[in-house]
């Protein structure tokens, strides 16, 4: 069985990732997109969409992945690069979810946890914020709150051009 | 991926092995909405091409079947394959809460936080029971497989009306050795034409290349005896060409027909293979751990951190070796290479022990004509740059950083020169 030696530490990771790739780039899912870097397969960038009904509605968010050796046993590092302004979500784009910490799963991937995300930013957990001012806000002042959303928001040209 | 940015339609070629190749076509495939992935390219372009290193390995995958005339066949395959690591199930055995992973997938994951992946229940590694028929039905499925993606293609780009149909004989016929043909043959269900039951009665009537033979089994083309088909070259050497009558040629081979139904089921409950016990690490002093890794036989060099998870990924190798058929169990050395390739995995978090075993002085004998070399390189450039140097700035400043340069290309190069010698088989992935 010539399939049997796969399991063979080195060739884990990115033997996971490649059928990951392949998933992501015949299966796409609306509002998501995920890439490997050109020259490191375990470096990702990927992109959601704001979901709409929410005041991230129509904002294109982009993210790093960063899977340790120890992927799918550990969870990948994600970080969002453009900056948002969210209960969960630090401002260097540190993200507090438990998916990504206690609560990771070897069954998930780079899709589930983009989804997760994406969801994440229409119901944050404000019991336990980063920012606790974005926190307050959307409890309190919706149209402040989406105020600070637009302010904090750039485009994925203007990125770029930074 | 240069070719993706075109959106001309490529046919499919069920031989192309790259990964590039592979994703372009898939993504023309018309399951696939064009929208999403013009999309996809727009945002990357800045990074339009595919990590290098990754190129050259084939990875087949349940998309596989996507733009061939039997999709479906891509959940039959993805239900074949373990959630954790996307391959087929490799050892499989199932939970105490009825979910299955492959044997080291779960023991992993238990040994990470204990509980189940898919439910995030508790799970014990000590109550994994194998999944023999799992295990069959993988088997049994990727003996087949290369066969019928062959012919699954092939019909998905000849004619999109025979999608439902089944296959006809003629198109068997076409330029294909016997044996293929009868393999995929043998993967149809309800094939009812000479033998209703193949295993019951085998027909002889000539026709040799309708006859039903099991996958790995041939006839020797000068006496027709059925045998393996590793064997057949050594027997065609000593063959007589003689021809063994009708009547023993179809009892071998129902022999040889009932051996293979029977032998898993009487194989299975023979030789249960001791599994090795947890240690509890808290109650083990770093002495003690080091002197039960050397009774085990694996490395025990590095820190406790270090050696506790050499030892849990020893069992969890050792364990889900105990967990699969006993025809391809593997060697001690064979685990021992394995836990050797895992540990260069884990890379960064191992490396201090690298860096304690490094032998300075052997390192240096072995490589001093290269460290001569460099010497020799650096003073030639220090001999040419002052006088370079002095012509723009008279300045006597510039003489001590000037010495330090010329130093640093020394250091860049005897730190490559280390670095590519200290990576066991160059890259790591």
């Amino acid at each position: 069985m010539a399939l049997s030696n796969a399991n063979n530490g080195a060739t884990n990771v990115a033997a996971r990732l490649q059928k990951e790739l392949m998933d992501i780039m015949t299966n796409p899912t609306p509002g998501i997109t995920a890439f490997p870097s050109s020259e490191n397969l375990t470096i990702w960038t990927a992109t959601i969409e704001g979901p709409s009904g929410t005041p991230y509605e129509a904002l294109v968010f982009k993210l790093s992945f960063e899977f340790p050796a120890t992927y799918p046993y550990s969870p990948p590092n994600v970080l969002f690069k453009t900056p948002i302004y969210h209960p969960n979500v630090d401002f260097s784009g540190r993200i507090c979810l438990d998916i990504l910490k206690d609560k990771w799963s070897a069954v998930y991937n780079i899709g589930t946890v983009l989804l997760s995300l994406q969801s994440l930013l229409g119901e944050p957990n404000n019991s336990s914020p980063l920012n606790g001012e974005a926190a307050e806000l959307w409890d309190n002042d919706m149209l402040e709150y989406k105020r600070k959303v637009a302010a904090r928001h750039k485009t994925p040209e203007e990125l770029d051009a930074a | 991926m240069p070719q993706q940015s075109t959106l001309s339609f490529r046919p499919f070629s069920p031989r192309s092995n790259r990964l590039a190749d592979k994703a372009s076509s898939r993504a023309q495939a018309p399951d696939a909405p064009r929208s999403r992935d013009a999309d996809l390219h727009n945002l990357h372009s800045n990074q339009p091409t595919m990590p290098a290193m990754e190129l050259s390995k084939d990875v087949p995958d349940s998309t596989d079947w996507l733009p061939t005339a039997i999709p479906a066949f891509s959940h039959l395959e993805a239900a074949l394959r373990c959630e954790v690591c996307k391959e087929f199930y490799n050892n499989p055995v199932t939970t105490s809460c009825a979910h299955t992973f492959c044997s080291l997938c779960i023991r992993r994951c238990i040994s990470v936080d204990g509980k189940c992946p898919s439910c995030r229940s508790i799970c014990q590694a000590d109550k994994l029971v194998m999944n023999i028929a799992i295990r069959e039905v993988v088997a049994k499925w990727q003996d087949a497989r290369a066969d019928a993606l062959e012919l699954a293609r092939d019909k998905g780009s000849a004619s999109d009306s025979g999608k439902k149909r089944k296959v006809d004989d003629t198109d068997l016929e076409d330029d294909k050795e016997p044996i293929r043909q009868t393999r995929a043959r043998s993967t149809r269900s309800g094939r009812s034409a000479g033998a209703p039951n193949p295993y019951a009665t085998v027909e002889d009537s000539g026709g040799e290349r309708d006859e039903y033979l099991p996958a790995g089994f041939v006839r020797c083309p000068m006496c027709s005896t059925v045998m393996k088909q590793e064997l057949v070259f050594d027997h065609v050497e000593v063959c007589t060409g003689e021809n063994t009558n009708r009547t023993t040629r179809s009892s071998k081979l129902n022999h040889v027909l009932k051996d293979e139904g029977k032998q898993p089921h009487l194989k299975e409950p023979t030789a249960p293979v001791k599994r090795m016990a947890g240690l509890n690490y808290a109650m083990l002093s770093e002495a003690a751990l080091r002197k039960k890794l050397k009774e085990l036989g694996i490395p025990n060099s590095g820190s406790k951190p270090v050696m506790v998870r050499r030892h849990q990924e020893w069992i969890n190798i050792f364990n889900s070796n105990c967990d699969a058929a006993e025809n391809v169990r593997k060697t001690e050395r064979e685990l021992l290479r394995e836990l050797e390739g895992w540990e260069r995995a884990q890379g960064a978090s191992t490396a201090t022990i690298m860096k304690k075993d490094f032998d300075g002085t052997g390192h240096g004998i072995a490589h001093k004509s290269h460290f001569d070399k460099l010497v020799e390189e650096a003073r030639a450039k220090a001999k040419k740059r002052p006088q370079s140097e002095t012509r723009i700035e008279g300045r006597p400043e510039t003489e001590r950083p000037q010495a330090y340069k010329d130093n640093e290309v020394a250091f860049l190069n005897i730190g490559q020169g280390v670095e590519g010698l200290n990576a066991p088989g160059g890259r790591c992935f």
